[in-house]
């Protein structure tokens, strides 16, 4: 399990995030809800250890996270698809699935295993990263992430201005880890998505968590996304 | 594998173009082909931190430097054999850059090409400091009669042209299995976007600092046979300039590619030696020529090769 107590962080003297707490079992999908600049990306930037903290902890399975330099953190099974999906735009299709799949010693099992996934990559496998559609890069950051068989996968608004079919697909594989007994951190801001994938809702507000909920509680009261979305 | 194969093949043509080119060409132009085969190899090293890893260093002619004295000293004042020479020549290299590499990697993007300037500045004072043992701006002459590798004498025009033609060959596989290796695939990825390699799980400062470790050596190496076949260690070839011939020659060439070095440094060359025969304003017509270069070949010539026709070029 992942669990995130009381930290305190930011950028050099700003800070962003005030005490926020949280946890994720495997199989379940956590997602954060919040306005623009409520902190959800630094809250998953914290977990790769990305920014120092300035207090409180962050630990998988009982062993301590934050204590670690950030590239032992993804060793621990921990995956991260930023926001913007940052490929290796000059290698190809093939080359990004293998630099993922090298990093933990994964071989061509798990490498059938993600193109099955996403079967448009199998097509596309020496193109260059920088030529594939937004939605195909999508797939090969996720493929990517997926190639190092992570126990925690943090997606950071992983279906932002993708087609409906495209936002069904990566739906779809989000479900299937979760199912895989993967546990899923998701920041996303389509409220249908976070009613039919997530098991409960963290609402981050000015770098503070006020409540977590369950997805079934929040479909009725829906008053909770307008208070924290200023939408309904 | 394919690729591995394929890699290999290609450097056999090469290779074998290059020995042959030996029997056709005139005595000058073999000549040329020789030192330019050295100052490849000097380009090779560079490129591995500056085409494949992203680094640009401004230092490197500390590294070469290193192996060239690290040689020189050891012959003239330990009366090393040749191949003992060869091996300080490589050791010296070894630990400069494994020491500057540690601390210049302490800082990034024009940080580091500061830090390496500097480095190498401070490097070029100290032989000169020293001038009692490096004989300073003058340097100092390796006799014939030291230039002698296992029975082969090296100032001998095609002795030399095959020695060098040796070490480019050896640096050249090696850089092809580096840059097919899962070392060499995650340098190229450091260089696409270091913090998402970081996000992988790559220890991407450790890479890095194997990365300049790899690439001081390679320019060390060639530092060291440029003393042993030319017969001279000189303080000119520490001085900044000899820190930014690799990078011209690496980006005319094509930075990331693993014969861009090569044909670079033939092309910078014979376009000085040219131009130098039309007019006193040689550096005019160099300028010209690299403006122009830079304008349409804007990744080099082996980079355009690679991009129009040879998608495959290693």
């Amino acid at each position: 399990m992942l669990e995130v107590s009381n930290i305190e962080t930011g950028y050099g003297d700003v800070q962003v995030l005030y005490g926020v707490s949280l946890s994720v079992k495997p199989g379940e999908v956590l997602c954060l809800l919040g306005r623009n600049g409520a902190g959800k990306t630094t809250l998953l930037k914290s977990i790769m250890g990305l920014l120092p903290l300035k207090s409180g902890s962050i630990s998988f399975n009982g062993k301590a996270l934050h204590t670690e330099p950030a590239h032992l953190i993804a060793k621990h099974g921990i995956a991260y698809v930023p926001q913007g999906r940052r490929l290796f735009s000059e290698l190809t299709v093939a080359q990004n699935i293998e630099i993922g799949l090298m990093v933990q010693g994964r071989g061509h099992q798990t490498r059938e295993r993600v193109l099955e996934l996403f079967p448009r990559l199998r097509e596309r496998m020496k193109q260059r990263a920088e030529t594939l559609s937004g939605g195909e890069q999508q797939m090969l950051a996720m493929a990517r992430a997926l190639s190092t068989e992570p126990r925690v996968l943090l997606l950071d608004e992983p279906t932002e201005g993708l087609q409906p079919s495209m936002v069904a697909l990566i739906d779809e594989v989000t479900l299937k880890m979760k199912n895989e007994g993967v546990a899923i951190v998701l920041v996303e801001h389509q409220l249908d998505t976070v009613l039919t994938i997530a098991d409960r809702v963290a609402f981050i507000e000015n770098g503070r968590n006020p409540e977590t909920v369950t997805t079934s509680d929040l479909a009725l009261t829906p008053n909770k996304v307008m208070q924290y979305l200023g939408v309904s | 594998m394919i690729e591995q194969i394929r890699t290999s093949l290609f450097h056999l043509l090469l290779i074998a173009a290059l020995a042959g080119l030996y029997f056709i060409l005139p005595e000058y132009h073999s000549g040329v082909l020789a030192r330019v085969m050295v100052l490849a190899v000097y380009a090779m090293g560079y490129n591995l931190l500056f085409g494949y890893t992203g680094l640009l260093s401004l230092g490197h002619a500390l590294f070469f430097a290193a192996g060239m004295y690290g040689l020189g000293m050891a012959m003239q004042h330990l009366d090393l054999s040749s191949s003992l020479g060869i091996l300080a020549g490589l050791i010296t290299a070894l630990i400069v850059s494994a020491v500057i590499g540690f601390l210049a990697l302490r800082t990034s993007g024009v940080a580091f090409m500061i830090v390496t300037l500097m480095f190498a500045q401070a490097g070029y004072l100290t032989i000169l400091w020293a001038g009692e043992y490096t004989r300073g701006d003058e340097g100092f002459v390796i006799q014939q009669s030291q230039r002698v590798l296992s029975g082969i004498d090296l100032s001998d025009a095609g002795n030399r042209y095959f020695a060098a033609l040796v070490l480019f060959a050896i640096c050249l596989f090696i850089i092809g299995w580096i840059v097919c290796s899962g070392f060499g695939k995650t340098l190229v990825a450091i260089r696409e976007n270091e913090e998402r390699a970081r996000m992988l799980g790559y220890n991407v400062q450790r890479h890095k600092w194997l990365a300049v470790i790899a690439s001081g050596v390679i320019s060390g190496a060639a530092g060291a046979a440029y003393a042993l076949l030319f017969g001279y260690v000189g303080a000119t070839f520490a001085t900044v300039q000899y820190s930014i011939f690799p990078l011209l020659y690496v980006l005319l060439g094509g930075a990331g590619t693993t014969i861009g070095p090569l044909i670079g440094t033939v092309f910078m060359f014979y376009l000085i030696d040219f131009s130098s025969e039309l007019t006193n304003a040689y550096l005019l017509v160099a300028g010209v020529a690299l403006i122009l270069l830079t304008l349409f070949a804007p990744q080099g010539l082996a980079g355009e090769l690679r991009k129009r026709v040879m998608p495959w070029l290693p």
